[in-house]
Formats: C-alpha cells, structure tokens, sequence
C-alpha cells in the first residue's frame, strides 16, 4: 500500500515535470495572424449617462418626459488608423434595450481579429457616405443592412441614417404627443478622426464599448431641442432639423476599450 | 434432360428469391432529373433569395401545386392551402377570418401570399415561421386549419396513385418511405414562391415610364410617399414602402385600444418575442392587389378602403406602443379618394391569373 503510493507520487512529479517541459519548449505559433488581437465592438444607448430603455419615460426638460419607441441609425464606417473594421453597422436599439440589464449590457455587434496590435486615431461616421448611399435595397442579400426596405426612402433617393421616435408628454397636461425624426440625404452624412491611443491585447478580446448618449443628440450647448414646435422630420428639403439631429449624434458618441 | 431442367428451375428461383428489394421497386424506373426553374422577379424588387436546400425545379414546382391545392392536407379531405388562399383574392379568402375543417374560427385573417418569396422577417401575421419552408408545416397542424397530423398525411401520401412519382421527380426519392413532411414543405415553398407580382401594374408600368398616373392617383403617389410640400404627408409609405409596398416589419398600427401593453386581446408579435413592448404589433401585410384583399387588418375588422384611409387619417385607437408614426392626418374626402386612387393602380390582375400557379385539378 504504502510502495503504491510513494509509486503514484513517483509518476505524478514526473508527468508533471514532462508536462511542464513540454510547454516550455513549445514555440507560441503566431504566423498568419493567430495571435492578432480581437477586437469585439458593442453599441450602448444611453440617455443623461443612464442606459435607455426602449418604452421607458425620462425627465426631457423641466414639463416634458421623453420615451422612445424606435431608435436606430446607421454608423459608417468604423476605421481604426486606416484599418477598416466595418463599412456599416446599423446601430438598432427598438428591439435591443428592452430592459434596464440588456441596456446596459449593450449589443455585440462585430466581433472579429484585427490586424492590427496599437492604434493612435479612430474614424467613424454617421449616415452613409456618398458611395453607399448611392445604392439601394436589392443591391444587397437579406442579411446585409442595407437591404432593408424600410431604411430606404426613395422620395429622397437615400436611405434613412437615423429614426428617433416616440413619445413627449407634458406633466402638467398629461398631454402626449409623438414625434417621428428621420434624417438622410447626403448633405446628412457626417465624419469625424480622434485621437485614440490604444494597445490592444493580443490572442485576447478587446471589447470596443461605441455609446451613444441620445441626450446629446437633442441638445447643444446647453439647450434642448424644442420638439414640441418640431415634432416630425421626415419631409422633402427640411433640412435643418436633419442637420441638427446628425450633427448631434456625431458627437454623441464616445469610445471605450476596456 | 430431366436434371438439367430441374438445374435451370433451381436457379431461376434462388435469382428471383434473392433479387435485390429495390431492384423491383418500380419508383427507380422513374428518371430523376429535375429541371431547374428560374423565377423572373420584376425590375426593383428585393433579390430573391432561394434555400440552397431547396432550389427550384419544375418537378418541385409541380409537386407543389398539387399539394397547395389538394384537400388531401387536411382531416376529412375538405380544406386544402388554397380554400383561404385563393387566387382571384390574390391568395386571401375574402373572408375576416377564415373558418377551418372543424368550422371553428382562426383569429386572425388569412394574409396575401403575393411575394411572399421575400417575407424574409419572418411569417404569419406575427412572423412565428422563419421561413416559407417553416411556415408551410404550420397550418396541416393547426385545429382551426386542416386539424390534420403530418405522419397521417404522409401515410396519404404514400397510398396515393400519383404522390410517390411526383415525390420522386421531385426529390430523388427512392422509396416511399422517404416521402416526408420535409420534402412536402419544400415543395409547396418552391410553388409559392411562384405568387410573385408581374411588374404589369399601373404603378409599376408608370415607373417604368410606359403609362402616366392621372392627376388624382398622382396626388395620392405624393401624399402617398410624401413627396411634396404642397400636400400632406399621409404616412403611409412608411410601412408600405415600395417596391413590396410592405416593409415586412411589425407595427401596431392602432386598431386597438389597450390601456396597458397586457390589455390587447390578440398580442400578435409580443406572443413571438417575449417582448412586452411588442405586443399588438402585426407583419404590415402588402399593398399590392390591395383591391381584392378586403377585408382588411388582422382581425378582418374593416370592410372597405375608405373605412382603412378613415383609419389612419384619424390617428387610429390609443395605447403605449402605438406606433409614432400612427397619428392624425387632416385630409381632405377628395385627397382620400386620392389615396385610394392610387392604391387601385397597384392592382396586378397578371400576377393573380398566371397560369402557372392556378389550379391543377
């Protein structure tokens, strides 16, 4: 009994030292980009630096509760010093941020290598640049975002960058209005470089946090956006809410990598 | 002499005794070489996208045509696809909510099949089936359908003179017992696939420059897709977006009120997701042949076109996910009529009396 014993700790310092060695010899194989970096990219929506929840009521100004009901736009496209990483994410939050745990978990929406192990700058626009734009729905397979139909308005001949709606309710009335804003058209599209000195990780995921605070995106310099004398943008030509609402949500946005 | 007779009879049974079971299966005699079928889609539409599991060939085309349209589907041989799917209501079937084998009521109405080839979002008014494939099982099961089950119709399928040949131009099926629900689906897919606009509608044929719109369907285009100021926007274009004139997503529309998103009595989408917030939503069904679809909404609950423009213009019925874009439109009883106008130009008789998808039988 006692021989067994003393036999398997025997073995087992063996195996471990075998085993130990083994690894210590073997070469990390990092050819063809196998330790690159992944970088996984997850859009939150956020309102006053709370998570939004799709349905729920937030304080807009001292009388008005805002609450949305549809909340998407499209982000085109995402480069990280002059890498790629998407041409296009249509950032869709209506079905997405149901509840508070989901909002503030955030969605995945790309998560891939890249070939890349540091960056000084980040690129992104919101809308569409010319080029896509320029395309339309049956251009693309039914997995694509683009071939949505109902993000395409071809009164405009472009698609829909952005649709903010919902409802504003007046807490002293009780009274609730909807307000629908679309925005498109090339002169919409909008495109920003920061900096952005990172390292990233490499054979490891690197999570990209792409947040987007929607209470900046009705709001500039400390002023609110008046939605009740502007309550739909989705016409022809009126490009001055469109404008206003794409240049906000530029800004709106900032980059975490955690 | 004698021995050598018996010899030859010897052998002559030990062959036919031992000859393999499927070299006499007269379904192998049948050749197997399908034809593929390219379905023309008109200018502008969506890609068609087609299972690679199931491409379309004549021999599936065939198949399913015969099933769609066979009462053999259902429990007491009475009901087939097309009972709620007829052709000259542009596959509806006239009815606000279509009764099944049994005589009981489905609760909701019977939906267009015109394109439904690209109902990528999903099936149904409430998009339970992924796919047409998916969708096609769901109904030969439902009590307030066909009330049938699969193994039985299968069964039927295999006694039938004519089903085993056509399973196997079809499939390659090399035996009955490969006749399954699977294949069934599949078939009646690639034949619905076939209900698919012509391009030959008014509207159609205006985009393509061949005809022009008269003054009042052109107004209601405008009003239609909001293309000008100089009328109001009428909201429409928004879920019944061209080309499809539906953009296959789920809205609720307002035609019901519900205090509270548990108060809809029929919850449609919600039922599908889970999701609170997408109770009351339905698929936005297509425009198209709008003229023979009535009555219309889910629940079947509005007669005409005017009662629909009626509808809309009056911002339809409260509740907490009503869609933002349901909300009170002040239009003229001539811009109404407008409206309407324009939506008779997306009538496509062609599509609805192809030959090809009509009754075999």
């Amino acid at each position: 009994m006692k021989n067994n014993l003393i036999i398997a700790v025997f073995f087992g310092i063996v195996l471990s030292l075998n085993s130990f060695s083994c690894n210590k010899d073997k070469d990390v194989d990092c050819s063809d980009g196998k330790c690159n970096p992944v970088i996984k990219v997850k859009s939150k929506l956020k309102f006053d630096g709370l998570p939004l929840v799709i349905g729920d009521s937030y304080a807009f100004n001292d009388t008005l509760e805002i609450r949305f009901l549809r909340v998407n736009y499209m982000f085109s496209p995402l480069i990280l010093d002059d890498s790629i990483i998407s041409d296009v994410f249509h950032f869709d939050f209506t079905s997405k941020n149901i509840d508070k745990t989901k909002a503030e978990l955030g969605t995945t929406i790309f998560e891939n290598k890249i070939n890349k192990s540091s960056s000084v700058s980040l690129s992104y626009g919101v809308g569409l640049p010319q080029k896509l734009n320029n395309s339309r729905p049956e251009d693309f397979l039914s997995s694509h975002p683009l071939s949505n139909q109902s993000l395409y308005w071809a009164s405009w001949g472009s698609y829909i960058f952005a649709q903010f709606e919902g409802y504003v309710k007046n807490k002293r009335t009780g009274e609730e209005l909807s307000f629908t804003y679309h925005t498109g058209g090339n002169e919409s599209y909008k495109f920003k470089k920061i900096p952005f000195l990172k390292n990233f990780q490499p054979s490891t995921t690197n999570t990209l946090n792409i947040n987007c605070d929607v209470r900046k995106v009705f709001s500039r310099d400390g002023i609110n956006f008046d939605i009740m004398a502007n309550l739909q943008n989705h016409a022809t030509g009126s490009t001055a809410v469109s404008q206003y609402i794409m240049e906000n949500l530029l800004n709106a946005h900032e980059f975490i990598l955690e | 002499m004698g021995r050598t007779i018996y010899l030859w009879l010897l052998i002559t049974i030990v062959f036919t005794y031992c000859k393999p079971k499927e070299d006499v299966n007269p379904l192998l005699d049948i050749p197997y070489n399908p034809t593929s079928y390219q379905i023309v889609v008109p200018p502008r539409f969506p890609i068609l996208e087609i299972p690679t599991d199931n491409p379309t060939t004549v021999e599936g085309i065939d198949l399913g045509r015969r099933l769609f349209y066979d009462p053999i589907l259902s429990k007491d041989s009475s009901m087939s696809c097309s009972s709620c799917h007829l052709s000259e209501f542009s596959f509806t079937d006239g009815k606000a909510k279509s009764l099944g084998v049994d005589g009981l009521s489905g609760k909701r109405s019977s939906m267009s099949l015109l394109d439904v080839a690209f109902s990528y979002k999903g099936l149904f008014w409430d998009g339970r089936a992924k796919n047409m494939e998916e969708q096609a099982l769901m109904p030969v099961m439902d009590p307030v359908e066909l009330h049938e089950t699969w193994p039985n119709v299968v069964e039927k399928f295999k006694r039938h003179k004519d089903y085993p040949t056509l399973f196997r131009k079809a499939f390659g099926i090399k035996s009955i017992d490969q006749i399954t629900e699977k294949l069934a689906t599949k078939a009646i897919a690639q034949f619905e696939r076939l209900i698919i606009s012509s391009g030959k509608s008014k509207y159609d044929r205006f985009l393509r420059g061949e005809v022009l719109l008269d003054d009042d369907e052109l107004d209601g285009f405008d009003m239609f897709f909001n293309n000008t100021f100089s009328l109001p926007d009428a909201q429409c274009g928004h879920c019944h977006n061209a080309p499809l004139f539906t953009t296959n997503d789920y809205f609720n529309n307002g035609l019901t009120s519900a205090a509270t998103l548990n108060d809809f009595v029929d919850k449609g989408r919600g039922i599908v997701t889970g999701i609170a917030l997408d109770n009351g939503k339905f698929r936005v069904p297509t425009l198209r042949n709008i003229v023979f679809t009535a009555p219309y909404m889910h629940d079947g609950s509005i007669l005409t076109l005017e009662e629909v423009v009626e509808h809309y213009s009056r911002g339809g019925h409260p509740s907490i996910n009503k869609d933002p874009l349901i909300t009170q439109v002040v239009l003229t009883s001539r811009q109404k009529q407008q409206l309407i106008k324009f939506l008779h130009t997306l009538t496509d008789t062609a599509a609805i009396n192809n030959p090809a998808i009509q009754n075999p039988f």
